[in-house]
């Protein structure tokens, strides 16, 4: 039944599929987006154009689909509409050595509201020395119903917004090679003017490891930031990358900041199954208060997934958001720190509290390898719920993501 | 916030993927890039994702002596190897589509629809998500489909389109034999963690 209403809704559909058709097989501008008619397009300057790395190759049609996924991703809109109105343009990789005249970054973001789709693009531009130039937003809505098409609609939302956004930077701007010279590259300049700063992508746990102020917390957590931000007890410090392991799913952050307040390594880096551990993170932010959320359990099991290196498995209640959250014993020694729950929903069982941590002993090595500080301290010491949690809440920091 | 949607888009997604999987082959392959000279003999467990189509491709890595541990209940490797496929459609051939679409569904199949597009399987080694390394088989496909058949047992590629899917993953294996990036992985993974004996070759 499904199907014959489907085919019915290609019918019904008609009009407005043969006008989008013939819109999209069009390579000028469409006659509907609004440029002033004396400008001349494409200007005759190159254009670095950003997109979050976490947006560019997203395939917006089958998402969720299986295997098949449309290859038409937001790079490919771009790469066919920035050269409508730019003689040249390319995407911003870190380090990028390639000369520009205006810098764009693009932040776009999909949104349902009933049976209303809204594809919105927040666009920033710069000038070669990366002055702000245009900060502002175009976005392209559709109701779906029975007469709103089949076929890649997400897709046309996207180049209608794109289009809307390119055109008002020309109209703004009327940019030629006089008045935006090609002297900027981003081989020496950082990208975190293009971040998006209004809300981060991510926002997950970390702690501090030893008194330089490095932080430590899982790779995943800040693989395509261009901006990061550490808190500890509302002080919010930027940080950098300085190593990282996506194998060990860990990255060390330089925050430049000393403190007394690092966790210790137990030294030999064992730990016995059954133990008490602290685990303290930030999750679900912004959603609960941003403070840190502290749990108890036990080390349950000294193997992880199957197919799992390196991990342990621990009780203590974790949520999105406490990635990178310290295991602390109960002398307030780190264990570990959280990298991955099992979800349930995707094997059909209900789990509780089935939690991993890379343990600690791999990240010693990671550190002795990098070079990189950390104290251990002799097994045996105080240990009772005070000092694991005075520790653990003294070290541990939240971490924001932003593309 | 974009992956919110997915569930509202469903409908319509099954629809474009209903047609999207009626092709059949027209252009040769393009062949992948040149490789590095790193020997990648045996890989430690790795999980496997994807059903292009169907078993085959899994079946026939499994066969290769790197591969023993290649599995689909692997599901806490850090490393993974992702096969899926992707269909690359221009503007052109989108409204050349949809437009043979609308004359097809309105003439009730009299008139086939045909559709154009770039299909390509993609073999990706992720790390913890993040892709190491990418080998892609590319393939130009034309086919005029009816509407109204949907019994398609060639997973939309056509007997043709089928085999050329099915030869990628010797490819796959021919071409990944050497891959620097794999080889500093599974360096890393030895120097953690103690190197897992497989048979070699």
């Amino acid at each position: 039944m499904r199907k014959v209403w489907a085919r019915l809704g290609w019918i019904l559909s008609l009009p407005a599929v043969v006008a989008t058709a013939v819109a999209a097989s069009s390579s000028a501008i469409p006659s509907d987006v609004p440029v002033p008619k004396d400008l001349k397009l494409p200007a005759d300057i190159p254009a670095a154009i950003y997109l979050p790395a976490s947006r560019r190759e997203a395939h917006p049609l089958f998402w969720g689909m299986g295997d098949v996924e449309s290859g038409r991703t937001l790079e490919d809109e771009v790469g066919e509409i920035g050269p409508l109105f730019f003689a040249s343009t390319h995407l911003i990789d870190p380090g990028d050595d390639r000369s520009h005249a205006l810098a764009i970054a693009l932040h776009p973001d999909l949104s349902v509201d009933g049976q209303t789709i809204t594809f919105k693009v927040h666009y920033k531009v710069f000038d070669a020395e990366a002055h702000p130039l245009l900060d502002a937003e175009k976005s392209a809505s559709l109701t779906v119903g029975p007469f709103s098409g089949g076929g890649d609609v997400i897709g046309k939302l996207s180049q209608r917004a794109m289009l809307l956004a390119f055109a008002d930077i020309v109209t703004q701007l009327r940019p030629d090679a006089t008045r935006f010279p090609s002297t900027g590259s981003f081989k020496d300049r950082p990208l975190d003017l293009l971040a998006n700063r209004d809300k981060p992508v991510s926002s997950a746990t970390g702690f501090y490891f030893n008194a330089n102020g490095q932080v430590m917390t899982a790779a995943h957590v800040v693989r395509h930031c261009i901006a990061i931000d550490t808190a500890h007890e509302s002080q919010v410090v930027p940080a950098t990358v300085v190593a990282s392991s996506d194998l060990l799913d860990l990255a060390v952050l330089d925050t430049h900041v000393a403190t007394t307040q690092y966790l210790r390594f137990r030294r030999g880096e064992r730990y016995e199954l059954g133990e008490t551990v602290t685990a303290v993170g930030y999750p679900l932010q912004p959603v609960l208060a941003a403070t840190p959320t502290l749990t108890r359990g036990n080390i349950s099991s000294q193997a992880g997934l199957q197919g799992s290196v390196g991990q342990l498995q621990f009780s203590a209640p974790i949520q999105p958001g406490s990635s990178g959250g310290p295991l602390v014993s109960e002398a307030g020694e780190l264990l570990g720190f959280a990298v991955a729950t099992l979800n349930g929903n995707a094997i059909a069982v209900p789990t509780q509290n089935v939690n991993f941590a890379l343990e600690a002993r791999y990240a010693a090595q990671f550190l002795r390898l990098h070079r990189l500080a950390f104290d251990e301290v002799e097994p045996g010491g105080k240990a009772d719920l005070h000092t694991a949690t005075t520790a653990a809440l003294g070290a541990v920091v939240s971490v924001k993501c932003y593309e | 916030m974009i992956e919110g949607t997915r569930s509202a888009w469903r409908p319509i997604g099954a629809l474009a993927l209903a047609v999207a999987l009626s092709f059949a082959p027209v252009r040769a392959d393009e062949p992948p890039g040149n490789a590095p000279p790193y020997s990648v003999a045996a890989l430690p467990p790795l999980r496997f994702v994807g059903g292009v189509i169907g078993d085959d491709l899994y079946n026939t890595l499994r066969q290769a002596p790197r591969f023993r541990q290649l599995g689909r209940d692997m599901v806490g490797s850090p490393i993974e190897l992702r096969v899926y496929r992707l269909l690359r459609t221009t503007g052109g051939n989108r409204a050349k589509g949809e437009v043979t679409g609308v004359l097809a569904a309105s003439t009730l199949g009299l008139i086939p629809m045909v559709i154009s597009g770039e299909h390509e399987i993609i073999y990706e080694y992720r790390v913890n998500g993040r892709v190491v390394s990418r080998y892609s088989y590319k393939k130009a496909i034309t086919r005029s489909i009816n509407l109204w058949k949907s019994n398609d047992t060639t997973h939309g590629l056509g007997k043709d389109g089928l085999e050329w899917a099915r030869s990628t993953a010797d490819r796959f294996l021919q071409d990944s034999a050497s891959d620097a990036a794999l080889a500093a992985v599974v360096e890393e993974y030895n120097a953690y963690f103690t190197p897992t004996a497989v048979p070699t070759g």
